[in-house]
């Protein structure tokens, strides 16, 4: 097992008081805590900030693994304190490493009396995962698997992993970033308490063609030059089929077109679909239409940048 | 199997949820950090599984960051404004890219 520097941890010298140690933490704390970090690797880093502390800051603990630490350099080798996997088994709220348990055993975590004997009814851990859904099944009800893998830690202090697969029912007109509680579905509790439950933490999958504002949907329709001068009737596709739709003569780039009750189901009824132009060039000027482009350049007194000689 | 899904808890299971006490989650919901969906007085209101996440957080900022619950409505504000403007602005690039060309 990996001996952990835990004074390295939190970037301080092991002569360091209990003040330089708690103001360490809280620097780290503020800069990898998974709910205030965008760092990719942050709930690890974290669990090592938060480990570290948890020993550090007890004066107990402290000098129990100072002890380990100087044996060490003194040329022992580390094995784990003896008997310190069968001091207490119950699940923290915070998962630390083997390193730690073979020390401490693994009831050191935060709030729990460490040398526990008895087991005591404990509801098992909450688990957390996202789940990626299509906008098309936002319309109606649908059930989707979800599986996933849970850390639990059993009786004996052992951390296995628990493989679950399940069928969620997923309301119709839920958005991004929407939560789902499923009663039970979290880490089996221990001594006949209640397992944990399952959030899932709904995340709306970007789509190729229709992009969200609200409970509206937008698509971007390229348009011809021509199309957009002379007016055209196009096919327009919708996220449950297609739609047809009269492009008016004079159309702009950046006009919004609404196409009723096509959007996302929203708290307030049906959103809408909006059309939103986009006039393209073609790939390239082919030399059988350039002299009709020479002719435009020629007979239109338009002005795009009238704006800038103002 | 197919799990029940739920999208509303109790007070009493918001609290437990998050390991905070109904004084202080009564005062939560004054300062606006939970809203109940439903509900006069506290033994009848409900809230939405979103709010259960706010208060875990609530709670996890508290002790892990050691920081004073006075601090923790205005952080959470904050931490839900970045969210909603990360949303909002990945959004907003998603659709600015419809009218960008490929070099």
């Amino acid at each position: 097992m990996e001996f952990k520097d835990y004074y390295a941890v939190l970037g301080v010298e092991p002569t360091a008081d209990d003040k330089a140690i708690k103001t360490a933490y809280r620097k780290l704390a503020r800069e990898y805590h998974p709910d205030v970090s965008k760092h990719p690797d942050a709930e690890n880093k974290f669990k090592d900030v938060a480990e570290a502390y948890e020993v550090l800051h007890s004066a107990e603990k402290r000098a129990e693994y100072d002890e380990l630490r100087q044996a060490r350099s003194r040329g022992q080798r580390f094995d784990g304190a003896p008997g310190g996997d069968a001091r207490g088994f119950a699940q923290s709220d915070q998962d630390f490493s083997d390193f730690f348990s073979s020390i401490f055993g693994s009831s050191g975590g935060r709030g729990f009396r460490q040398n526990q004997a008895e087991p005591f009814p404990q509801k098992g851990q909450d688990a957390e995962i996202e789940l990626p859904v299509f906008l098309e099944e936002t319309l109606s009800d649908t059930a989707k698997p979800v599986e996933y893998v849970l850390q639990h830690r059993d009786e004996l202090g052992q951390l296995k992993e628990i493989k679950k697969s399940l069928n969620v029912k997923i309301p119709a007109g839920v958005s991004d970033g929407e939560r789902i509680r499923l009663k039970g579905q979290g880490a089996p509790g221990f001594g006949n308490a209640p397992a944990g439950d399952l959030y899932l933490h709904i995340r709306l999958v970007p789509h190729p063609l229709f992009d969200i504002e609200g409970h509206n949907l937008i698509i971007t329709v390229p348009l011809l030059p021509w199309e957009a001068a002379l007016g055209q009737k196009i096919t327009v596709p919708t996220l449950t089929g297609k739609i047809q739709m009269t492009i008016q003569p004079n159309s702009q780039t950046g006009q919004r077109l609404r196409i009723k009750g096509k959007g996302l189901i929203g708290k307030n009824g049906v959103g809408d679909l909006f059309a939103v132009l986009k006039v393209v060039m073609p790939d390239r000027v082919e030399d059988a239409v350039k002299p009709l482009w020479s002719q435009l350049a020629e007979k239109s007194a338009f002005d795009p940048r009238a704006e800038w000689s103002k | 199997m197919t799990a029940l899904s739920i999208l509303h808890v109790s007070f009493e299971e918001l609290c437990e949820f998050s390991s905070i006490t109904e004084t202080l989650m009564v005062e939560l919901v004054e300062h606006g950090v939970v809203t109940p969906v439903a509900g006069a007085i506290p033994a009848e209101w409900q809230f939405s599984v979103a709010a259960v996440v706010v208060a875990k957080k609530a709670s996890r900022i508290h002790h892990d960051l050691a920081m004073d619950w006075e601090s923790i409505p205005l952080v959470l504000k904050l931490l839900e404004e970045i969210e909603i403007l990360r949303a909002e602005n990945s959004r907003l690039k998603q659709r600015l890219n419809r009218f960008m060309v490929d070099e």
